[in-house]
């Protein structure tokens, strides 16, 4: 995660962007910063699967009660997706995180087409599985 | 006589759209196909004027409205070559009418320890509804494997087949690598062995003439939203003496004689038992008006255009580097590849956002990808009004992610 930039310097690069195809090149590298992810994270537990594409999420907390997420995805595009949720929740307590409006973060981002709601896909799943795994944690 | 493209791209409106700031190339028919003019229009016209309860009043709105319906019910049996037209039930689609036989004639016909075939290359909704039966009713499921090449290993039918096999379910066509099954020798083969024959016309009934008197099936299901009619009607073909025979699946109005509650229910024949309630009567319309445009555009030129435009697709998609095309060169609707090792999600967002619609993911095939070790696929689907230009589009593209993506 420590390669990972902050949400502040995340929207101030994505508005650099001067297109969507380097939004979408900038999203891809977000995910190639992610620290690989180990084989037995991948399992059931951890998976979100949909039809497009398959996303394994697992939240721990550090000793300072603080939640660390570890994730991966199978399409560039959906793992730099998950970097960009990671970020937004980057050094929150599992209560913080319960309790956090992403959709401004969203917004600011224009990634709204990546929120539509369809069977579980996209940043939308991402959000409810992290929610009920932090709820639980 | 040259085929109308023009003219015929103009009637679908949907077309002239952009999307993402780039005018649409629909690539997705196989998933669903757009609407002409003329299915809209008729859908709408009957709302307007012409719409009314069927099949239960004597007033005259609904006895018009019950005969177009009709009237469609004959329309669908001239264009398969049903022998009756009390062999059409309507239902609301492929996925329904292959539950209503599973459900039917499956529940009622076979026994436990009776077994049945299905292929490899099968949709879930060619699967699904015989699992679940199978684990009701205690029967085996035999497989047709696939080959490497994407055609099914038909030699291995006849080894599938034993004194307990009841039924074959095939598709006629694959809806992710787009093998046209030759359902004349796999029927001959369950033929001889007194199977019941289910061919998924899902992929097939809109791409080449379908007769079921020549293939010789015993049920035929095809989806109405696929062949450029609306969405939530289908229709399933049933041989009268096996259709007489299956009792409803669903109950409800306008599939009964009489219904008394100490002396029970009897039912309608064929095929309004198996209609139970208020049917999708503009989706009927719509059907209606669908395959009067394409009997109209004739389905042997169809095929033709279809089929020369699918080998300038499979020409032209040479010219991108590392694309992997799966299944066989002789192939119907649809071609599915990967580029390099690039997921298919990736491929198709960005073709996305250059206006290009594809299907991406496992297809409701997951036995099929599991085949070929790949998550998911990126397939695109000619239909009667796919263009030149969209197939040089789709090139384009793919040569362009291919460029940012490496």
């Amino acid at each position: 995660m420590a390669s990972l930039p902050d949400k502040e310097k995340l929207l101030r690069n994505f508005s650099r962007c001067s297109n969507w195809e380097e939004k979408y090149m900038y999203i891809i590298e977000l995910g190639a910063q992610l620290p690989p992810l180990a084989p037995e994270v991948h399992n059931l537990d951890n998976l979100i699967a949909g039809c497009q594409s398959q996303v394994w999420i697992r939240l721990a907390t550090d000793e300072s009660g603080r939640v660390v997420l570890s994730g991966d995805s199978d399409a560039a595009i959906v793992k730099g997706l998950v970097a960009t949720v990671f970020i937004l929740y980057q050094g929150l307590t599992a209560h913080d995180i319960v309790g956090l409006d992403v959709r401004p973060f969203f917004n600011a981002l224009a990634l709204t087409q990546h929120l539509t709601p369809s069977r579980s896909q996209g940043l939308e799943a991402m959000v409810r599985s992290i929610r009920a795994k932090a709820a639980a944690l | 006589m040259t085929y109308p493209i023009e003219r015929i791209h103009s009637d679908f409106p949907i077309l002239a759209q952009e999307v993402n700031g780039q005018p649409l190339v629909y690539l997705d028919s196989a998933a669903s196909a757009q609407k002409p003019n003329v299915v809209i229009d008729a859908q709408s016209d009957f709302y307007r004027r012409g719409y009314a309860a069927v099949h239960r009043g004597i007033h005259t709105l609904s006895a018009e409205a019950t005969s177009r319906m009709e009237d469609v019910r004959a329309q669908v049996a001239r264009f398969i070559n049903a022998a009756s037209v009390d062999e059409i039930i309507f239902v609301k689609g492929t996925t329904e009418g292959i539950n209503l036989v599973a459900n039917s004639y499956g529940r009622h016909c076979l026994q436990p320890g009776d077994n049945l075939i299905i292929t490899e290359m099968e949709h879930h909704s060619n699967i699904v509804p015989w699992q679940m039966l199978a684990a009701e009713k205690q029967l085996d499921i035999r497989v047709i494997p696939l080959l490497p090449d994407g055609t099914l290993d038909e030699s291995s039918l006849p080894g599938l087949i034993d004194e307990r096999t009841r039924l074959l379910a095939v598709t006629q066509v694959s809806n992710v690598l787009g093998t046209v099954n030759p359902l004349d020798r796999l029927i001959a083969t369950a033929r001889a062995a007194n199977l019941v024959v289910l061919v998924d016309g899902a992929q097939g009934i809109m791409h080449q003439k379908v007769d079921v008197q020549a293939l010789d099936c015993d049920f035929y299901v095809f989806s109405g939203h696929k062949i450029y009619g609306p969405s939530g009607i289908g229709i399933l073909y049933g041989k009268k003496q096996l259709l007489n025979q299956m009792p409803p699946w669903e109950g409800g109005g306008s599939m009964i004689r009489t219904v008394s509650l100490s002396e029970g229910t009897t039912f309608l024949e064929p095929p309004w038992r198996f209609e139970a309630g208020s049917p999708n009567t503009a989706g009927m319309i719509g059907l209606g008006a669908a395959l009067s445009y394409v009997e109209e555009l004739g389905i042997d030129r169809i095929h033709r255009y279809e089929q020369g435009l699918m080998h300038y697709a499979q020409e032209a998609l040479l010219q991108v580097p590392d694309l992997v095309v799966y299944g066989p060169a002789d192939r119907a609707g649809v071609i599915a590849f990967n580029l390099g090792k690039h997921h298919a999600y990736d491929v198709g967002s960005f073709l996305d956002q250059y206006g290009i619609a594809i299907r991406t993911g496992h297809h409701c095939a997951m036995p099929l990808m599991a085949y070929y070790q790949v998550p998911s696929m990126c397939r695109a689907s000619l239909a009667l009004y796919t263009t030149r230009e969209d197939i040089d589009r789709l090139v384009a593209g793919l040569l362009r992610v291919k460029q940012l993506l490496g």
